[in-house]
């Protein structure tokens, strides 16, 4: 099912990209010939041969040969950057899956241990405080918190690194002050993440953990006089946490969505960033590898939370 | 040899809806005496689940309880009130002395947790440093007493039947040696089969163990060979109470009587049987007149005046037996 | 015991309902707010003139908001604006329920092999991250009239109603007034007009305003990004510019310029958020306590 989905959305993507207006052969072997000075018809073939693209090609060739590409590892050459799509998607897949898999780890146990707290104490304060958290941070999109953000602290109080996934002058490698770099300049992509999601993992959190409490089982645990703390871990806490799991994934695809323009803007080397330097110069294979990496992620972290809730469920877990 | 265990005096529990008291248990006093098995009989509303709840200290909000003693008799015989007692001090008495079997339909056990977790957990909140092996071996011991496999600790509870899912929980009742237990509805959403063979085995733990059993049911079919003696609440009251057989043969308040007159035997024939018109009295707005008087057919042929007064207190109609109703000896002439 | 009115009085009590709630009255009022702004404000603004002399200023006593780069008003261009992005995304939420609702009802009522390949369509589409993919479409599909850029923007969003519709579908389906439709010989797209259509209205007015507010969240990316060459009056655009022609966020004087679009925006989007929810309430019988 899943090798259909990406399969599918690949050759969708495919087809699209491939109508778009505008020649890139043509404005290739344009350039070429007013660089190099060659004839046109040598530039032509030249443009083609590097672009590994041919205008005269029926599409259906050209998705066969590029899915043959695929399943030998070459998806291309960038137009833009003169190097293998492969190299630079492999470059920027671990920036992006960087800074989406810390903002939604700390989102997801944040919002999980929010809403058990909010849950058990029924604070009319905290119930409300969450409401407008929610309204407010819920309804702004990601990448307007962003730039607020980076007015805030970067601009105004310079606190925070506003671009760039390290500073210029660190030398990258497994040294401290690498790490710390990186970490100091991811920190304001992951707040604009976290701030904008922890609130509905908490209302949901909150949602299944107020029912959970309300189950028999819990009543029969105090009867059994076991304590608050064993009955929020083992009671509360890992009957309400299941059926989050297949919101990960969800929304891990959701702010895979959302990194071209948090990556836009705080320049981060990612695919989102990537994918939007395709697009703005009609870089078709950059283009489609982004994407096309993209789909191969999302699909696979829904694959990954079926699998993990399948290994959770009690239920599932005994054939 | 009949001690008490545990002396109910008076106890009262409210619930508060919308500034308007509701009192789920009025006035009731019982007393148990150790090693006995007493039944608790009534109607949905009659109270009596709300009793268990107050005398194990479950009510929650918005419940309470208004009045009352439960004076509980330890075996080395100490007495505490466990009225007195703040949840802490109260923790210390529950399930090493008072436990409780609920009723199997509910789902009392934690889906994401093993059998075998539900007995370790239960111990090491009272023991913290009983060892793994001991407990299991105890667990196993218990299990086999119900009639269940070693295998069952392996389970998860949705892999048990309702049937074994109660035997689970009445050997989970009894893992830390309890004096007192209280069941409500065991037997109740269970096919007859399963019933009586749930109550064999109830039988025979108490008689092993030496346990006090209440047993809490409105099915008065299955109460006649289980229980020692039998008090029939209504309304949020006692009504009777004494000697199961003596209630079932020479009741003396006519609810008793009625319910008697309800159960269908094999014997006779089912036209014989009449149940009680009426429904039981809203709690919130109550007549000012005996609470069964609405329903009780002396009262209807005016044998019986239905003085509401005169039924605040409990009346000695036979030796060990008690009734609520005045007019007994009017009713019920032999 | 008291007869519920609510639900045989219509539209007073639908009003009384979104009233009730604090926050849906907001909600409403918000909207209603920028409602007003976008269908009367432009009829009564003059075509902005370009004064150059003028440009970047802060607030003052004559421009509220101070002004654009090209000197002209930025609260005026708000109003003006706000009937774009008011028409852009109501075609968006137009486009996307027309198609979920033709998928998820045909796909619940066929069955068989017209709905397997149906859901398969809808899986993929939902799969695949939306943004990405409009951004894509933004290259092929030229968005010079809302008309467009509203018919773009709904192209990936309708797959999760599409399908919650299907499931509904599927709920009314043996629900007996269709039953008996069928049996009468009713044909089927009378059924699915007369009969479906009905019970799902509710649901679908909740996500209708969803759906606009994702399409503007959506729709201003395109522009922050540069991807959409709008070509008339939009906040978007007036934050792109700020952002990319005047360093609005290097602290200049022209924060206004920035601040008060995405203000506007925040304050749409979180109007939106109160009245879907209180519209939640009011068309959900069981939610109303």
């Amino acid at each position: 099912m899943t090798l259909v989905t990406v399969f599918f959305a690949m050759v969708v993507m495919f087809l699209v990209i491939q109508n778009m207006p505008g020649d890139p052969v043509e404005t290739l072997a344009a350039e070429i010939s007013r660089t190099e000075n060659l004839e046109i018809t040598l530039a032509t073939q030249k443009a083609i041969s590097i672009l590994n693209y041919d205008p005269n090609v029926p599409t259906m060739e050209r998705l066969f040969k590029y899915v043959g590409g695929i399943l030998s590892g070459n998806l291309g050459d960038s137009l833009v950057y003169r190097k293998p799509v492969l190299t630079l998607v492999m470059g920027a897949l671990p920036w992006t899956l960087l800074v989406l898999t810390i903002s939604l780890s700390l989102s997801f146990t944040v919002g999980v241990l929010m809403g058990i707290f909010i849950a058990w104490k029924r604070s009319r304060w905290l119930n409300s405080a969450l409401t407008v958290w929610q309204s407010i941070f819920g309804s702004i999109p990601e990448y307007i918190v962003a730039y607020l953000m980076v007015f805030v602290f970067a601009v105004t109080l310079g606190w925070l690194p506003s671009r760039a996934p390290y500073s210029a002058t660190v030398t990258p490698g497994p040294n401290w002050t690498f790490i710390s770099s990186v970490i100091n300049h991811a920190i304001l992509p992951v707040m604009s993440y976290f701030i904008t999601t922890v609130a509905s993992w908490t209302i949901g959190m909150r949602a299944n953990a107020l029912s959970v409490l309300g189950e028999d089982y819990v009543a029969y645990a105090q009867a059994r006089g076991l304590s608050q703390k064993r009955i929020l871990i083992s009671y509360v806490g890992r009957n309400s946490i299941l059926p989050m799991i297949t919101s990960l994934a969800v929304s891990f695809g959701f702010m895979f969505g959302g990194s071209p323009l948090i990556e836009n803007l705080f320049l981060y080397p990612g695919v989102g960033y990537y994918l939007n330097q395709a697009l703005s110069r009609r870089d078709y294979p950059l283009m489609q590898g982004m994407y096309f990496i993209m789909i191969v992620v999302v699909v696979l972290s829904g694959f990954l939370a079926e699998k993990i809730y399948a290994v959770l469920n009690p239920r599932l877990r005994e054939r | 040899m009949s001690t008490p265990i545990l002396e109910i005096k008076n106890l009262s529990v409210d619930f508060v809806l919308h500034d308007r008291k509701l009192r789920a248990c009025d006035d009731v006093s019982l007393t148990i005496n150790r090693g006995e098995i007493v039944g608790i009989i009534g109607e949905s509303g009659s109270g009596k689940t709300t009793l268990a709840s107050g005398i194990l200290n479950l009510i929650r909000a918005p419940g309470r309880v208004a009045s009352g003693e439960v004076i509980y008799h330890t075996r080395d015989g100490k007495s505490v009130d466990l009225r007195k007692l703040k949840e802490d001090e109260f923790a210390k008495y529950r399930w090493t002395n008072l436990t409780s079997v609920f009723q199997a339909a509910q789902n009392v056990l934690n889906p994401s947790l093993r059998v075998r977790e539900h007995f370790l957990e239960t111990v090491r909140a009272h023991e913290p440093k009983a060892k793994e092996a001991d407990v299991l071996a105890k667990a196993r011991e218990l299990l086999s007493q119900v009639r269940l496999e070693e295998r069952v600790l392996d389970c998860y509870p949705h892999q048990l039947s309702g049937g074994m899912k109660q035997r689970t929980i009445i050997a989970l009742s009894l893992i830390l040696n309890p004096d007192i237990i209280f069941l409500d509805e065991p037997t109740t959403a269970l096919d007859v089969i399963t019933q009586w063979y749930i109550i064999e085995i109830l039988k025979k733990i108490q008689k092993e163990y030496g346990l006090t059993m209440v047993f809490l049911t409105h099915d008065v079919s299955i109460i006649g060979s289980v229980v020692d003696r039998l008090a029939v609440m209504y309304a949020g009251q006692v009504v009777e109470f004494g000697p199961v057989l003596d209630l079932f043969k020479r009741p003396t308040h006519p609810y008793t009587a009625g319910l008697m007159n309800a159960i269908p035997s094999l014997r006779d024939d089912v036209s014989h049987r009449k149940a009680i018109p009426g429904h039981p009295p809203d709690l919130m707005s109550l007549p000012d007149a005996c609470r069964f008087s609405p329903r009780c057919s002396h009262f209807a042929s005016g044998v019986c005046a239905g003085d509401r007064a005169k039924t605040d207190t409990l009346y000695s109609s036979r030796p060990d037996q008690l009734t609520r109703c005045y007019s007994w000896e009017k009713v019920f002439k032999s | 015991m008291k007869k519920n009115r609510s639900t045989s009085s219509g539209f007073r009590a639908f009003f009384a309902v979104i009233w009730r709630n604090p926050l849906s009255r907001i909600g409403f009022i918000i909207l209603l707010v920028f409602l007003l702004m976008a269908i009367f404000g432009p009829l009564f603004i003059p075509t902005l003139k370009s004064n150059y002399a003028a440009r970047l200023q802060p607030p003052s006593a004559g421009h509220w908001l101070g002004t654009d780069m090209a000197g002209k008003d930025v609260g005026l261009q708000l109003i003006l604006g706000s009937r774009d992005v008011l028409l852009v995304a109501a075609y968006a939420a137009s486009f996307a329920i027309l198609f979920a609702c033709v998928i998820g009802i045909v796909s619940g009522l066929r069955g068989g092999m017209v709905d397997e390949a149906l859901m398969l369509f809808t899986n993929v589409v939902l799969t695949t991250p939306s943004f990405p993919m409009t951004m894509i479409l933004s290259m092929v599909i030229r968005t010079t009239n809302p008309l467009v850029f509203g018919l773009l923007l709904s192209l990936w969003s309708w797959a999760g109603l599409a399908k919650a519709i299907r499931s509904q579908v599927l709920n009314l389906k043996h629900r007996e007034f269709i039953e008996a439709s069928r049996i009468m010989g009713i044909s089927q797209f009378n059924i699915i007009l007369h009969d479906v259509v009905p019970n799902i209205v509710s649901y679908i007015a909740v996500n209708f305003i969803s759906i606009m507010k994702n399409s503007i969240t959506a729709s201003v990316g395109l522009m922050i990004l540069g991807l959409a060459p709008y070509q008339g009056n939009h906040w978007g655009i007036m934050i792109n510019v700020a952002i990319s022609q005047t360093g609005a966020l290097l602290g200049s004087g022209s924060m206004t310029y920035f601040l008060a679009p995405v203000t506007c925006l925040m304050l749409f989007q979180l109007g939106s958020y109160f009245f879907a929810t209180g519209l939640d309430e009011a068309l959900n019988p069981r939610l109303r306590s």
